[in-house]
């Protein structure tokens, strides 16, 4: 099952094509410099990223025998080529050098072979993650390399860099991915052409607009090529963080509510889609090659099972079409059609089994609707619901979602009073554990979790007023404002702003200078002439890509999409970001993770001596035997 | 000028000439003095003293140098290489010089005499001697006095391989090498012939190979291809064999006295064998023909890809195969459309009819295309600036009664032979010919030039020929900042020719200028540098780190950071007071900084931290710690550090949760001690339960009280506890004690999700809301008591609601 989108019919952005066969082609051509059997070590996470370039099949057809997930657990391969696909995190490399020191271990046994070692670093390899494999005792004998998977295509209209540890990074102030996305950027540009037209808004939005610029000139980039893009707006996901907590609802983000999307694939339980006496997990592909769910996916849960139910009708008269041939030219008319019918048949059966189990989860469940009660009340009127968040810590309610009322009611009213903050604080702790300061800690750094500091001129009301967020009207007039059911998400409305013939730059400048950030500004890339005759030529849409720096969520992306619909900027938006996040995830990336070494060496030297056991026990019964053929042998000598 | 073909000798179907390159410019020199080494592609000439010569001129200067002329006798160096003997010489195809010397050392020169590195082939323990050597562009071959076969396949990453040699080594006549990429295996092979008739191949890894002759081989020369082998044996015979010795080409008996002093390839399949004693000069062909040359003067031959250099003292002269696309346009007697094509563009010069009409006719014939494409190829070949020109004006005539005819190949050939006219020039010297020119790539051309310092022609060749001009401003710029001169002089010259340029290593500059001891001019040229990761490294090594620092913070690439940092924390010259004094302000830094500490060095971000004045991360990471160890008291040792941190740092909220923690665990410790519960690393809320449901309700209560925990949490911990514990008793005695502050709902729901309808039951009446209770016994399917709720409360539609739902047979009064 690949989860590679189709590109052969864009309208929009026709480089990315070319991009991605790059990338592919770099990856086999890695494959092909280590020559003979191999079998590839592979970061968990960098499996979904990859199979969105490459069929997965396609690696067997280059001698890889085995694709085995990077963990520290020993295990045996009579391979000679151990090829490490990894992330330059500090964490994976103790792993690849545990594994590289087991094996070069095995190899000073009689019965093992020689093997080598490759690392190859995703995007790029760095200097501290050489070093630390050398510090860990990794030998020279290791060969480096780099796989530059930077942007993917996750769709025609989203590229992602898939680095779901971004956000994370900024949390803890290290900057360096900035450095990955505007290489990132770079690259796709000699593909897509320079992008004459940048703003960005956001501390890391402005360095990477800088970052950009520079790196430009260093890396000389074709200026002849028609630019596909025009504008590119850079924002920083830290401007935004109100948005995310608010529970999606259209369709994709309702998913990855539920159910969590990694790179496009979605896992169920078997029983959602129906399949009975299966154990194993079904993975579902949620990208525009599924034609129905591309209609699906930016709709408000609300409007979801009337179009379904409107679709199956479609599809049972598409069916009953066979009953009305009059001749033979008809069937074969109908037979043509018939596999299309089939697959859209299958998919009306996947999203009519999904769709029934998010309605028992959410419209069917008092607990789901009285958040979703909460949440708008919050939204639309800043009610507070105090109470609401007590009794959830009072039930031991799981603490991410917790995190989430909480830090909504936190922004939306400016912070607690000192009295209800420690309360909420301390509750917390004891409920949830002392080792929570730290995420408190974190959520206060980020703005998220507050004390307030006297009426705000600058709070979620006024911001609420000035950038009419509530729109209630959501189901009789298309707006994006229906992905969270009447709250359209903030920064799609700056964008709409920026783009928007009566407000524009100056207007968006001040908002954003107002609520957001001092950071705002825009900068320009010079194109050739013949590069700027050529694009004024173009009669289609320009295109703008907008980048979120720290991640963008469904519901923002379906906003996009809308917003693409309504036709009011004449401009068509596209999507990049350094990963596809949620609430739940950011609230995430705000614990420390805190490692119990102890216990994971004591489980280490319990595998070990049980190792050690069993292969004593093994000469043993290996003696004995031989001791019985001795005997027989004497016996029979004897005889 | 007369026909170009009355020159040429016809020989074995072909036709050769010889072209006058150069009277050679160099006065006094005799060849027979010196020997002789020429880089390919009409290159440089390295003439040293024979030292087996009777030395004629005792003049001090000549010993011990090796002088270096163009092919046109220019003199450009003299190396002096001391007290060596030199063994072998040799050219790499940038021209640098390398030397063999006898002690088994080997120098690679620049062409002005700087040296480049020095390779050590043999430990100076083993005092091993040259006995014989072959130097080829990027490699050698030794062979010992001590016979011993050693191998250098690539001066840049010089690995000495060792080849085995046969156990008994004749005396040997003549060594040769075939050139890996000829070869099946990749790797030189090495050919020795001996007097004894034998001739071994070797190779790396693998036994010798000896083949046996009938006659011993005098001298033996693989051709440019790799294909073929040529020798001379003591007989006076020369041989061709293609080189895996399965085919024999040719056996001619020279019948000449002595031996020659040198055997070339000429143009493919002809040898030239040079008998210099006999003045002599002779070409043997494929097929026994020969033809001879008469030379009296001494002479030295370099074969070259499509022909012979000759070099005389007098003349260096060029013997080659006629170029096939020439012959039929000059050849007299032969007509073809180039040749007439070119009678055409004469004959328009005559202003005479003729010439329309005979291209029409070619045109007509559709061969124009196949005339013009040959005339401008020829042109490209033809030695003549005359015939160049007429053949360029053919081709031009040509292609203007041609629709669609691709412009560029006229364009491009009028600038190579540009290029390859103005490289020709005495001055120069390269004396390349179109065939040598397309084979080495304008980029080696220019490499030669840059080398020769004639920067300001690369440069115009560059202009001409539309390729990147870096790499000559980079080199001319870096031979400026050896030039003396002021800093600033240095500095103003390079900016200006090369400060509006793209892409320009200004970091190769600044190295040089760096290695020149010019440490000022080093780090403002670095200013100039555009690439962060080639400032920063040269700036670490220059010792400014902090300057490294922040151009690698502007840069944004973690990489360089990290860099900094760490070659600052394994310097010993740096203090940490040094460190913590560089990375102050620069919170990038510091972050990553921190990100590594926490995983490398925890001690040091202690330190770091005080240092920048962060008590709170102290304490934090004081946790971080402690969830790293079993050990109670060291627990408490931490906790303790985190409480002073968040004392300090004014977080009273942090100190607070910190002394309850450790007030907790004091608790928790004496709990243990007292009871048989395990209740350490488990929270407050956990604790509870586990009390609970271990039924220690007074230390319940305690901890409760302890930590004031709300009355509402502490109902659901402990109506939790009991329902996992099935104690459906104690659950009710505990909801009638007092009043619920949770409501009654919540006891209802986990009797249901326990499956004790009964229990359920029972709790229903406490609750206030009607429509609630309405709600729990349509779930319990308790209809009549539902329907009891509705009557009391008098709700007609309720009750309605609750008798449509019941089963039939259940009696649901219909009216209040």
């Amino acid at each position: 099952m690949s989860s590679k989108i189709d590109l052969d019919n864009l309208t929009y952005l026709k480089g990315i094509k070319s991009y991605r066969e790059f990338v592919e082609k770099e990856f086999l051509n890695i494959l092909e410099s280590v020559s003979g059997k191999k079998a590839i070590i592979i970061d968990p996470d960098l499996v979904g990223a990859l199979s969105l370039i490459l069929e997965i099949p396609v690696l067997k057809e280059h001698n890889v025998d085995k694709l085995i997930p990077l963990s520290s657990e020993p295990f045996k391969t009579q391979i000679k080529k151990l090829v490490f696909l990894v992330r330059p995190q500090m964490s994976s490399m103790k792993k690849v050098a545990d594994q590289i020191i087991q094996h070069e271990q095995n190899q000073t046994k009689k019965d093992s072979v020689e093997q080598n070692f490759y690392v190859f670093f995703v995007p790029r390899v760095t200097i501290i993650c050489k070093k630390i494999l050398e510090q860990l005792g990794v030998s020279g004998s290791v060969i480096y390399g780099e796989f530059h998977l930077d942007l993917i295509p996750f769709d025609e209209d989203v590229y992602s860099l898939a680095n779901e540890k971004a956000f994370r990074d900024f949390v803890l102030g290290d900057i360096s991915s900035l450095y990955y996305i505007s290489r990132a950027l770079v690259n796709i540009q000699s593909f897509i052409g320079i992008i004459p037209e940048i703003y960005y808004m956001g501390k890391h939005s402005k360095i990477l607009s800088e970052m950009l610029l520079r790196m430009r000139q260093e890396s000389d980039l074709d200026d002849s090529l028609t630019p596909q893009v025009k504008y590119l707006v850079i924002v920083d996901r830290e401007n935004d963080l109100l948005t995310p907590m608010v529970t999606q609802l259209n369709y994709e983000g309702m998913i990855d509510e539920l159910y969590g999307i990694s790179h496009t694939l979605v896992e169920l339980d078997p029983n959602v889609l129906g399949k009975e006496g299966k154990i194993e997990k079904e993975k579902a592909i949620l990208n525009s090659n599924d034609l129905l769910f591309s209609e699906l996916r930016d709709l408000n849960m609300a409007l979801v099972s009337p179009f379904l139910v409107k679709k199956a009708r479609s599809v049972s008269s598409q069916y009953d079409t066979r009953k009305q041939a009059r001749n033979i030219g008809d069937l074969k008319n109908f037979i043509k059609k018939l596999p299309n019918i089939q697959r859209e048949h299958a998919s009306l059966g996947t999203h009519v089994s999904l769709t029934m189990d998010i309605g028992a989860k959410t419209t069917g469940n008092s607990d789901f609707l009285e958040r979703l009660d909460y949440e708008l009340n919050l939204l639309v009127e800043s009610q507070q619901c105090d109470d609401y968040i007590e009794d959830c810590i009072a039930q031991q309610k799981d603490l991410i979602s917790v995190l989430r009322i909480l830090c909504l009611q936190s922004m939306v009213i400016g912070g607690f009073k000192n009295k209800k903050f420690d309360f909420f604080r301390n509750e917390i702790i004891q409920t949830y554990g002392y080792r929570h300061v730290f995420t408190l800690d974190s959520l206060e750094q980020l703005g998220m979790l507050k004390k307030s500091e006297g009426r705000s001129k600058r709070g979620f009301a006024q911001i609420r007023k000035s950038l009419d967020l509530i729109d209630e009207n959501y189901e009789n007039t298309k707006h994006f404002s229906s992905v969270h059911s009447g709250y359209a998400p903030q920064i799609i409305k700056l964008v709409q702003i920026l783009f928007n013939s009566n407000q524009g730059y100056n207007v968006f400048k001040d908002l954003a200078n107002n609520f957001y950030t001092p950071d705002v500004g825009r900068k320009r890339q010079e194109i050739s002439i013949q590069a700027k005759e050529e694009m004024k030529e173009n009669t289609e849409k320009h295109v703008c890509m907008v980048f979120f720096v720290g991640g963008v969520t469904f519901a923002e992306i379906s906003a996009i999409r809308i917003l693409n619909q309504m036709e009011q900027t004449g401009v068509h938006f596209v999507i990049g970001t350094t990963h596809i996040t949620n609430g739940n995830k950011i609230i995430e990336s705000t614990f420390e993770k805190v490692e119990d070494n102890i216990l994971q060496k004591k489980k280490d030297e319990f595998l070990r001596n049980k190792k050690i056991r069993l292969r004593e026990k093994q000469q043993e019964q290996l003696q004995k035997q031989l001791l019985k053929k001795e005997k027989q042998e004497k016996g029979k000598k004897k005889n | 000028m007369d026909n170009p073909s009355l020159t040429w000798n016809e020989f074995d179907r072909y036709f050769y000439e010889k072209h006058d390159f150069y009277q050679m410019e160099w006065e006094d020199i005799d060849l027979s003095n010196y020997i002789v080494s020429a880089s390919r592609f009409g290159g440089l000439l390295a003439l040293i003293l024979d030292d087996s010569k009777v030395i004629q001129i005792n003049s001090v200067s000549v010993k011990h140098r090796i002088f270096i002329y163009t092919s046109s006798g220019v003199l450009i160096s003299q190396i002096d290489y001391g007290n060596k003997k030199v063994k072998g010489v040799g050219w790499t195809l940038d021209e640098r010089l390398l030397v063999v010397y006898e002690d088994c050392s080997v120098m690679i020169y620049d062409i002005f005499g700087e040296i480049i590195k020095t390779v050590l082939m043999t430990q100076e323990k083993d005092q091993e001697l040259v006995y014989r050597t072959v130097v080829w562009e990027n490699g050698i071959v030794i062979l010992t006095k001590k016979d011993r076969l050693l191998v250098i396949e690539s001066m840049d990453d010089p690995k000495i391989m060792e080849y085995t040699l046969p156990l008994k080594l004749g005396a040997v006549t003549a060594m040769e090498i075939i050139l890996p990429f000829f070869t099946f295996s990749g790797h030189t092979e090495v050919l020795i012939s001996t007097l004894d008739n034998r001739l071994y191949i070797l190779a790396e890894k693998s036994e010798p190979l000896e083949i046996e002759l009938d006659e011993g081989i005098v001298d033996l020369v693989i051709s440019p291809t790799g294909k073929l082998l040529a020798y001379y044996t003591t007989s006076g015979s020369l041989y061709v064999v293609s080189t895996d010795f399965e085919k024999n080409y040719l056996k001619f008996n020279c019948n000449t006295k002595g031996s020659p002093k040198q055997i070339s390839w000429c143009s493919g399949d002809t040898v030239l064998l040079n008998f210099e004693k006999n003045n002599l000069l002779l070409m043997v062909g494929p097929s026994q023909s020969y033809l001879q040359y008469y030379y009296y003067e001494p002479i030295h031959l370099v074969t070259e890809i499509d022909g012979t250099r000759i070099i005389s003292n007098t003349k260096c002269e060029f013997l080659r195969k006629v170029p096939e696309v020439i012959v039929p346009i000059f050849q007299l007697g032969v007509s073809s459309p180039a040749a007439f094509l070119y009678d055409a563009s004469e004959a328009f010069l005559n202003v005479t009819s003729k010439g329309d009409e005979t291209i029409r006719m070619i045109l007509k014939n559709r061969e124009l295309t196949l005339a013009v494409d040959n005339c401008l190829e020829a042109a490209g070949h033809s030695f003549s600036l005359e015939i160049q020109l007429k053949l360029m004006r053919a081709a031009s005539l040509g292609k203007t009664y041609l629709d669609g005819y691709y412009h560029d190949d006229f364009g491009i050939m009028a600038k190579d032979l540009r290029v390859l006219n103005q490289v020709k020039t005495f001055d120069i010297g390269m004396c390349i010919t179109y065939t040598q020119y397309k084979k080495m790539g304008v980029g080696l051309l220019i490499e030669r030039l840059v080398n020769r310092r004639f920067h300001y022609i690369a440069l115009k060749i560059c202009e001409c020929l539309a390729e990147s001009k870096d790499r000559v401003l980079v080199r001319w710029a870096c031979d400026k900042v050896k030039s003396s001169g002021s800093d600033e002089d240095i500095l103003n010259s390079i900016v200006s020719k090369l400060g509006k340029e793209k892409g320009i290593s200004f970091a190769s500059i600044a190295s040089v200028a760096y290695s020149e001891g010019k440490k000022k001019l080093a780090i403002k040229l670095l200013d100039h540098e555009n690439s962060a990761s080639q400032q920063v490294p040269l700036l670490i090594n220059m010792q400014k780190p902090e300057r490294a620092l922040i151009k690698a913070i502007e840069s944004g690439k973690a990489d360089l950071i990290y860099l900094v940092l760490l070659h600052m924390i394994n310097d010993p010259d740096y203090s940490e007071e040094k460190l913590f004094g560089i990375i102050q302000n620069k919170k990038i830094a510091i972050n990553l900084f921190v990100k590594y500490c926490k995983k490398k060095d925890p001690g040091f971000l202690i330190k770091l931290y005080s240092e920048l004045k962060q008590p709170t991360k102290i304490g934090l990471f004081k946790i971080v710690e402690s969830y790293q160890t079993n050990d109670f008291n060291e627990i408490m040792k931490l906790r303790n550090v985190s409480s002073m941190a968040f004392s300090s740092s004014k977080n009273t909220f942090f100190k607070k949760m910190t002394d309850e923690n450790i007030k907790f665990l004091n608790f928790q410790k004496q709990l243990e001690e007292k009871t048989p519960l395990k209740v350490i690393g488990h929270t407050i809320n956990e604790t509870l339960t586990i009390l609970i449901k271990r039924e220690y309700y007074k230390e319940a209560k305690r901890l409760k009280k302890m930590f004031s925990v709300p009355n509402e949490r502490f109902w659901w911990v402990k109506m939790k506890a009991l329902a996992s514990k099935h104690r459906w008793k104690e659950l009710f005695d505990f909801a009638n004690n007092e009043k619920s502050p949770i409501g009654y709902e919540p006891f209802v729901d986990i009797c249901i999700q326990n499956s004790v309808s009964d229990q359920a039951l029972k709790y229903i009446p406490k609750i206030k809301e009607p429509i609630t209770k309405v709600k729990y016994y349509l779930k319990l399917k308790k209809f009549e008591l539902a329907a009891n709720v509705a009557i009391s409360q008098k709700d007609q539609t309720l009750l309605d609601d609750i008798r449509n739902r019941a089963p039939k047979n259940l009696k649901i009064p219909h009216n209040i």
